[in-house]
């Protein structure tokens, strides 16, 4: 069973210092994300889903606790090794893309490859494969601000998935798109999971997450729910 | 690291490109300043070589001294040297392998009807062709007899003998100087210009009677050559001692070439000490500029650097991003900067008919200087771009 853990947060506790008070944005969690799974996380503004989020992706630190990734446990690297980490085990989508306004759509993608060291005609090769599963073949060589919602959010699915990451972290990946876009970006992330990718999304759509096998729920900082997806309830 | 340093500046250019206007304003520090010392030190260079052509114009090559009459160039000497020195100095100062005389003087040349002004009227002595360069064509040159005998003998530049004589002969046809009449004996060989002078439009006589013409029997100058010429010092300092006992005068002064090359020498690096300065402020300038228009950059993609990040860029490759994007700035205001000053000074010398030298090792220090500047003023920059906590530079609006 261990070697299919991606995930495990151990007591995970997360401060902010806001001026004089101390914001508890984790007030302890415990979690463990196998391999293969899709997971959505929910929970009302300000219950700690983002923070949560940047913790698993080696964004960020917890102020107490433990995360193993792929069983690393990355309290012990320093920010040089989380950065290879996110280069390596992590891909993010964010809600507003973030994609590089002056880069062309395999540029963007190539990005990751870049700092992981590989050279151009590997890169270039690895791009365009990742391009052509999300459906954006004809739109490769075309810049952000020539792309809809729609296709930028799978120009940065392609980004995410350039390193062959271990997970894929999405932060209300569809709440930027029109609810046709949206319907496409969860149907990607669905057939990216049906090959066995594992997957985490923020969402406050309960639609959305009912496209998942797992709803995790959190609220002040406490995972208040953790719920299989039934056949019924999709 | 290198393709990732490739691939550091591709973007870097991107970003550069993306913002032309911004970047050429921030580049101009950096132009000026490299542009001045470019500028002056090209300038410099072509000023030795003209000062060098000049030098060796008044026949003062490495191999000879001037010794010349006077010793402030700027009040008009009077000579107290005579023919006689010549045998008294060479009997004196046993190093010295010859010494050639000249006074120079002005005045006209008139054949028949015709009048021209030469460039030079030179009373020489018999040795001036042979020491000081040069060949006769038709004829001859004077003989020391024909000089120690005041001939009225002359021998001319090509120019004047076609002005006269077209494809005549010049031998043998006697031409008015002064009143005088002298029988033209030789026709040197062509050889252009010296500096401003052309010699192809000189006339030369025997310095004895040259003294006639300009009503004195002094002598203006000597081209005094050592046997050994390591010595040269010594040999002057002789000479110096020499004349000084027999005219009882220090009213002379001696110019080596290496003597007057390093006076322009020393007068270019005071000049080039002045505008150094000048241009190091200018470079310090247009470095706070970089720093400045850095700080902005990193301000402006605080987002584009979260992103970065969280897709696994190191602080190192942030770093080098932002490096890169200073050093350029600063090295393409360089290259800039060393082209507008090269053609500056080309034109200027263009202008001046002076000699054009570019000068390879202050090309080279302008380009390390401006790399430098940009490496040194965007260091800060950087770090400050790959300081920041990306989930706060995520969440920058």
């Amino acid at each position: 069973m261990k070697d299919n853990v991606v995930v495990r947060i151990t007591e995970v506790k997360r401060f902010y210092q806001m001026g004089m008070v101390a914001v508890h944005a984790l007030g302890g969690i415990n979690l463990k994300v196998e391999k293969s799974e899709f997971v959505s996380i929910m929970g009302p503004s300000g219950c700690g889903k983002s923070t949560l989020m940047h913790i698993i992706g080696c964004l960020d630190r917890p102020t107490s606790g433990h995360v193993h990734l792929d069983e690393v446990d990355i309290d012990k690297l320093d920010d040089n090794e989380l950065a290879a980490i996110r280069n390596k085990k992590v891909g993010f989508v964010f809600q507003t893309f973030n994609l590089l306004p002056k880069l062309k759509a395999i540029e963007n993608v190539e990005l990751p490859l870049i700092y992981a060291g590989v050279g151009l005609p590997a890169r270039r090769k690895k791009a365009t494969e990742l391009l052509e599963i999300v459906g954006l073949k004809d739109r490769m060589y075309h810049r952000p601000s020539e792309l809809s919602g729609g296709q930028s959010q799978r120009v940065a699915v392609a980004r995410a998935l350039a390193n062959n990451p271990s997970i894929i972290l999405a932060d209300e990946p569809t709440g930027n798109l029109d609810s046709k876009s949206g319907e496409e970006i969860i149907r990607l992330f669905q057939e990216l999971n049906s090959r066995g990718i594992t997957l985490i999304i923020v969402t406050h759509d309960q639609e959305i997450a009912n496209h998942g096998k797992r709803i995790i729920r959190l609220k002040d900082g406490l995972v208040v729910a953790d719920d299989r997806v039934t056949a019924r309830s999709r | 690291m290198i393709y990732s340093l490739w691939e550091e500046m591709k973007q870097a250019w991107r970003a550069l490109m993306s913002n032309k206007v911004r970047s050429a304003l921030t580049m101009l520090g950096v132009i000026i300043g490299i542009f001045s010392v470019i500028t002056l030190v090209t300038i410099g260079e072509g000023a030795k070589a003209y000062v060098t052509e000049q030098i060796q114009s008044l026949g003062a090559g490495y191999d000879s001294f001037v010794m010349v009459a006077g010793k402030d160039h700027s009040v008009p000497p009077t000579p107290k040297f005579v023919y006689a020195d010549i045998a008294y100095m060479e009997l004196k100062v046993p190093e010295i392998r010859d010494i050639v005389g000249l006074n120079p003087g002005g005045g006209e040349v008139t054949y028949g009807k015709k009048t021209i002004k030469p460039s030079l009227v030179g009373g020489v002595t018999a040795n001036y062709l042979d020491l000081m360069g040069g060949k006769v064509i038709e004829g001859r040159f004077f003989t020391a007899a024909e000089v120690d005998s005041r001939k009225k003998v002359m021998v001319i530049g090509p120019t004047i003998a076609k002005e006269f004589f077209g494809t005549g002969l010049a031998v043998g046809e006697k031409i008015k100087l002064r009143g005088d009449s002298y029988q033209i004996i030789g026709v040197m060989e062509a050889r252009g210009s010296v500096g401003p002078m052309d010699l192809d439009k000189r006339v030369v006589v025997p310095i004895t009677i040259s003294q006639n013409m300009l009503g004195t029997d002094k002598i203006m100058r000597f081209n005094i050559f050592p046997k050994d010429i390591s010595k040269i010092t010594e040999v002057q300092e002789k000479v110096r001692q020499v004349m000084m006992r027999r005219i009882r005068s220090d009213d002379f002064s001696f110019m080596t070439q290496q003597g007057i090359l390093s006076i322009v020498n020393n007068i270019l690096a005071a000049l080039t000490g002045f505008v150094s300065g000048i241009a190091a402020i200018s470079l310090l300038v247009g470095g706070i500029g970089i720093m400045n228009i850095m700080l902005v950059a990193v301000n402006e993609r605080i987002r584009e650097i979260g992103v970065r990040k969280a897709i696994g860029a190191k602080k190192r490759d942030i770093v080098l991003q932002f490096m890169v994007e200073a050093m350029m700035i600063s090295l393409l205001g360089g290259i800039i900067g060393i082209i507008v000053g090269i053609f500056g000074a080309f034109l200027i010398i263009w202008f001046i008919k002076g000699s054009f030298v570019v000068a390879w090792w202050a090309v080279i220090m302008a380009t390390v200087v401006s790399a430098s500047v940009g490496i040194f003023f965007g260091v800060y920059p950087a770090f400050r771009a790959a300081e920041l906590d990306p989930v706060v530079a995520l969440r920058y609006e």
